[in-house]
């Protein structure tokens, strides 16, 4: 593959934010279900923490922010702003 | 956000400096080449580019990273790099989590956050480069044929 392919194939917008978002979510869900423990308590537990320096929570963590930043694009301020009033 | 104009044209040089590091070193499944695109498109949305690709011998190599873009400059904010054995059994991972400030003879870390966990857990230095990752996991797959 050359990289002109690579932006082309990239640049062809086959793919949805909303399957992102699931893909994610269900990444989440699996997390929370192998631990037990809901994202929110997680990062507010583990985050930040020496616990967090494990595969698993490692990478729990980075998706949670992935989660939250992809929702924040989708949902722009111009967006939102309708249903602040 | 890295799906908007010049962040996201930041973030596909990253991953093809990626594809381009792990192609002229390793011998990756020909699935792996119609995959990438994919990934890269996920992280054009999500700021998180995620990357499992088995080995020809059976290793499997995880690469996470998570960007921030500021100004004209994509900084990798997290990462974490694993190399698992045929197995599945956990062999290296580097992570810039700032839980460790010296190594497990207890010298400083050269690269603090960077580290090393090394198959038997010990916490050793490390520079934060993927390349690096990539040599140490060749030095490695070489070693165990």
């Amino acid at each position: 593959m050359t990289k002109a392919e690579l932006i082309r194939r990239v640049s062809s917008g086959a793919l949805p934010t909303d399957t992102v978002l699931t893909d994610l979510a269900r990444e989440l869900h699996d997390f929370e279900a192998k631990y037990h423990m809901r994202s929110e308590v997680f990062h507010a537990l583990i985050v930040g923490t020496p616990a967090e320096d494990t595969p698993d929570f490692v990478n729990w963590a980075m998706c949670y922010r992935s989660y939250f930043r992809t929702l924040q694009a989708k949902f722009s301020l111009k967006t939102l702003a309708p249903y602040a009033r | 956000m890295p799906g908007e104009g010049r962040e996201r044209t930041l973030l596909i040089d990253r991953c093809w400096s990626i594809y381009l590091l792990l192609t002229e070193h390793f011998s990756v499944p020909s699935a792996f080449h119609e995959e990438f695109p994919v990934l890269v498109e996920r992280a054009t949305h999500s700021g998180l580019f995620h990357l499992t690709v088995r080995l020809s011998d059976g290793h499997s190599l995880y690469i996470r990273e998570e960007y921030d873009v500021t100004g004209h400059q994509l900084h990798v904010g997290s990462y974490s790099y694993t190399l698992t054995g045929p197995g599945g059994d956990p062999l290296f991972r580097a992570d810039p989590l700032p839980h460790h400030r010296t190594d497990h003879r207890k010298r400083p870390l050269a690269a603090f956050p960077h580290h090393l966990h090394d198959p038997s857990g010990r916490i050793l230095s490390f520079s934060g480069d993927i390349s690096d990752f990539t040599a140490l996991v060749k030095q490695h797959t070489n070693q165990s044929r």
